[in-house]
């Protein structure tokens, strides 16, 4: 059983290969709930057919239709700088490397979201507390906001926005906490 | 950890989750492997112990040799090779800005499908596999439904020629059709091809600019479309003494550069270069010699061009008769050592194209400036061997009763391909037979051709398009499906081979690891050969051919590498007269060019006049802009910077009269009532009263182009009169008027140049 919702945040941010946006909307109804936030019921959520489901994601994350609007990548945002691979991919290496960890193959840069993500997850897996407050004070919740901005200007498919504001909620609990610890 | 209560998901919660996912959620966790712990030091700024990589610049077509400076895996500068002969260090604004093309956000990432209509650019993401197979199993089906004819491709550029082979494979006739030869420099090539032997303007340019006592340049954008070397053979020419005739209707760059600066009438230069001609040979100023022993037709030329007066053509061109004698016995002064420059975009005003730059090549004839210094060069090419394994095995043109090449109006097209409106004829009429699939790499589909609103027809006339795309641009939104390319700094491509003045050769190569999940033009094609069973393409990688072309050359990749990633060779430009042999068939420059009589066209230029703008309209010309290449860099971060929209030129007394300011934001109106997206306005004496300019390729109405989207105006969408070059087809491009819409108001444009009763006028239903 999972034991925090990092990894299922950070699944929720990678493109939908298989349907399932039920089982996800109905999770992220609950994991709303677990922390005393109204979400619309999860039926609402769900889009007229898998394919514009699909569809919304790359319009949001991939080429979107008016521009891309939410670049999911922090390099887009540390510094304003617009365009993959400066600073805030840097930094986010930086934290990877200096937990012991390196991003596998993958098509995405390592620092899209859906990485960050998984790798807070790890990170809490692991106990690392010192990695994980620099890494949510100096890097994540640094540009996430920018990130949840862009994502809500763009009046994304309700899903998606669900997704955007639990999980700053989730960023924003877990921060709070590191930095009264 | 135990502190973080709003970490524990209810069990409800943590079923939810768990249900959720088909991998299980630690597959996430696989986003990661456990590495040596390490402290990264941040890295240091600027390119200081930066590694190098030598390639070739793809920013534009001029491909200038660079060194890419690259530090832990991300390109950090790009600067000039300085092996290079051409540009050596420097390369312009767009060079620099590949930076921001490799690490743009709106690059297209993944293969895509459409999955709204055409045009609406709604798409899912798809597998390798998937794209490969939608596309092999449509060029299939409409293969066998239609004939293997109706395969069309589109292409332009470096990343074109390996898929061009798939569809030579196919069989189909219609392998190219190069918008940069019947969209552009067409009717130049085929007139000096015709005249002297060989193409001096296309890809590459052949003048010795740097070398010459006297230039003239027709409405050349040098400068504004800056080509490293190109600018720098022009200054260089300045700088030695060179004097400079600059003729267009619009105070260009160049212009301001200018001895003698001649303000024509657009649509009259024909006119211009007739009268000199006939100047030159009354006044006895061409080179006797060298017309006697190498050109044929002279009595026939100079029967031909009797009736065109100094007198006459200052009234037809709206030109001083002193500056015009002035300018032309500038350049006999000069002669041999004078560049009557062929430019490069011919496409102007359809019937008078070809002969414009005919009569360019016969004053540069008569002059005696051909083969040497300051004149057209020749090319000097450059030994190399030829791979055959990045081509398919077999490539045979089907039989067919019907050809397109065949049934074609314009005789010399099929000399270069098919011309792109007899494509297009197919695509809207199904004749001479239907056009059913086109493939499209490197272009923009509604900004290269004229009249989109007739494209956008013919794409919805198609059962399946798709295109090889590096950003979302408009072809990616009328495309089935998406092919994401790599950019050059990600890939290698041909051998670049150059054949100036100081020939070398040079390879690109990839300076980082392709982002994303995008493959190179060998790889795309090599993939869909296999889908379609094409046999061929079998180099494992473009390594292995490249060291087989260069073994031609006595080189491999890495003794490349060690000598700096270029070699130059000695050049053999110029000729002695005497010995001059041209590439025509009697090795003489033809004055007079039979082919053209054969097929009952002019054998020696005659001016037929373009008609002049409808009353209350301006004509319409366009140009380059320094740090934009066509449509393609607008969406580029610096270069957006530099320039975000482009503006309408209106001449300054006009403006007056209009009550329009500078900066003011108006929308064009043309002469078949179609409208632009608001463009701002620069009042400026630099244009001519019945003429209005703007710089090509903004205005995209690609909303996946985040930066470039509605920014200025498109002036494609302004050209809804297209007439055709009689030769070879190329579609005209300045035979479109303008006038003005501001706020709820239709302003006509007052006519302050009285146009003589030889030219006729346009018509127009709003005039
Ligand atoms: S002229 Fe500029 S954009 Fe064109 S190849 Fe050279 S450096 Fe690149």
């Amino acid at each position: 059983m999972p034991t925090h919702p990092f990894f299922f945040l950070s699944e929720s941010f990678s493109y939908p290969e298989s349907d399932t946006i039920t089982a996800k909307s109905e999770a992220l109804v609950l994991l709303a709930k677990d922390i005393g936030f109204q979400v619309p019921a999860a039926k609402e959520m769900i889009p007229q057919s898998f394919i514009d489901f699909q569809s919304e994601y790359v319009r949001l994350f991939i080429n979107a239709a008016d521009g891309i609007f939410a670049p999911p990548y922090a390099s887009i945002y540390v510094n304003n700088a617009g365009i993959l691979h400066q600073q805030g991919y840097d930094d986010a290496l930086s934290f990877y490397a200096k937990a012991g960890m390196a991003p596998t193959e993958s098509e995405e840069s390592p620092d899209h979201i859906a990485h960050e993500l998984a790798f807070l997850g790890l990170l809490l897996d692991a106990d690392n507390e010192d990695i994980l407050a620099s890494f949510l004070t100096r890097h994540l919740c640094v540009w996430y906001p920018s990130f949840l901005q862009r994502l809500q200007d763009a009046q994304p498919y309700l899903f998606y926005s669900v997704l955007g504001q639990v999980t700053d909620l989730y960023l924003t609990h877990l921060h709070k906490e590191v930095i009264h610890e | 950890m135990n502190r973080r209560h709003f970490l524990k998901m209810s069990s409800a919660t943590a079923m939810a989750v768990a249900a959720s996912t088909m991998d299980g959620l630690p597959g996430q966790a696989g986003l990661f492997r456990s590495a040596q712990a390490q402290e990264i030091k941040s890295f240091s700024t600027g390119s200081l112990g930066a590694t190098e990589v030598t390639s070739v610049c793809e920013m534009c077509f001029w491909r200038c040799p660079i060194v890419v400076k690259v530090k832990e895996g991300k390109i950090i500068k790009i600067e000039g090779n300085p092996k290079s002969p051409v540009n050596g260090t420097r390369v312009c604004a767009r060079g620099n800005s590949g930076v921001q093309l490799v690490y743009d956000p709106d690059r297209v990432k993944t293969p895509l499908k459409r999955v709204g209509a055409r045009g609406e650019g709604k798409w899912a993401k798809i597998s390798w596999d998937e794209a490969f197979g939608e596309i092999a199993h449509n060029m299939e089906k409409v293969k066998k439904k239609y004939g293997p004819h109706a395969l069309a491709y589109f292409d332009h550029g470096a990343s074109a020629e390996f898929m061009r082979g798939i569809f030579k494979a196919m069989g189909t006739e219609n392998y190219t059709s190069e918008p940069a030869f019947f969209q552009c420099v067409g009717p130049a090539a085929l007139a000096y091809l015709q005249t002297v032997g060989y193409v001096t303007t296309g890809t590459r340019q052949y003048n010795d600019m740097a070398n010459s006592k006297a230039m003239l340049l027709v409405a050349s954008h040098i400068g504004e479309n800056v080509h490293v070397s190109h600018v720098r053979e022009f200054i260089d020419g300045l700088q030695n003494g060179s004097k400079l005739v600059v003729v267009d209707p619009r105070y260009s760059a160049a212009a301001n550069k200018a001895d003698i600066y001649l303000p024509i009438r657009p649509g009259t230069d024909t006119a211009l270069m007739l009268a000199w001609i006939n100047y030159v040979i009354q006044n006895k100023l061409y080179d006797k010699e060298f017309v006697a022993n190498k050109c044929d037709g002279f009595d026939a030329l100079k029967k031909e061009v009797n009736g065109y007066s100094m007198e006459w053509a200052a009234k037809i061109c709206d030109l001083k008769i002193e500056d015009m004698k002035a300018a032309i016995k500038e350049l006999a002064k000069a002669a041999p050592n004078v560049n009557i420059h062929p430019g490069r975009h011919a496409t102007w005003y359809g019937k008078g194209d070809t002969g414009r730059h005919q009569a360019y090549a016969i004053l540069t004839a008569l002059f005696g400036a051909v083969g040497v210094p300051g004149g057209i060069y020749f090319p000097t090419s450059v030994k190399t061997g030829k791979a055959e394994c990045p081509e398919p095995e077999k490539t045979e043109v089907a039989e067919t009763d019907i050809s397109i090449k065949d049934e074609t109006e314009y005789p010399f097209s099929s000399m270069f391909g098919t011309a792109t409106r007899d494509l297009f004829h197919a695509m809207l009429t199904g004749k001479p037979y239907p056009v059913k699939l086109l493939g499209v790499n490197g272009v923009n589909i509604m900004q290269t051709l004229p009249n989109p609103y007739d494209t956008m027809k013919a794409i919805n006339n198609l059962d399946f398009i798709f295109c090889e795309e590096m950003m979302a641009g408009e072809t990616a939104i009328w495309s089935d499906i998406v092919l994401p390319d790599s950019v050059y700094l990600e890939r290698y491509d041909g051998l670049y081979a150059y054949d100036g003045l100081t020939p070398y050769l040079t390879v690109r190569q990839p300076a980082i690891k392709p982002l994303h999940n995008v493959k190179s033009p060998y790889d795309i094609a090599k993939g869909l050969a296999k889908k379609l069973d094409i046999e061929g393409y079998s180099c494992k990688n473009e390594q292995e051919f490249l060291n087989e072309e260069l073994k031609g050359a006595g080189l491999s990749l890495d003794a490349l590498n060690k000598q700096g990633g270029l070699v130059t060779y000695k050049g053999n430009p110029y000729r002695d007269p005497k010995s001059l042999k041209l590439g025509t068939e009697s090795g003489k420059v033809q004055l007079y060019v039979e082919a053209f009589d054969d097929e009952d066209l002019d054998a020696i230029p005659k001016f037929d006049p373009t008609p002049a703008p409808p009353k209350g309209f301006a004509r319409l010309i366009y140009g380059r802009a320094p740090m934009h290449t066509f449509s393609r860099t607008m969406n580029n971060l610096w270069l957006n910077n530099e320039m975000p929209e482009n503006k309408l030129w209106l001449n300054d007394k006009i403006a007056a009269r209009l009550n329009i300011m500078d900066g003011e934001e108006i929308i064009m109106e043309n002469q078949d009532g179609k409208r632009s997206n608001p463009i701002k306005v620069l009042v400026t004496p630099g244009i001519r009263p019945d003429s209005v300019f703007m710089y090509h390729g903004f205005g995209s109405k690609s909303k996946h182009l985040s930066r470039a989207y509605g920014r200025g105006a498109a002036d494609g969408y302004m050209m809804t009169n297209v007439v055709a070059d009689p030769f070879i087809g190329a579609d005209s491009k300045r035979t479109n008027f303008v006038r003005i819409i501001k706020g709820d108001k239709t302003l006509n444009i007052p006519e302050l140049a009285k146009v003589p009763s030889e030219i006729p006028r346009f018509k127009s239903k709003l005039a």
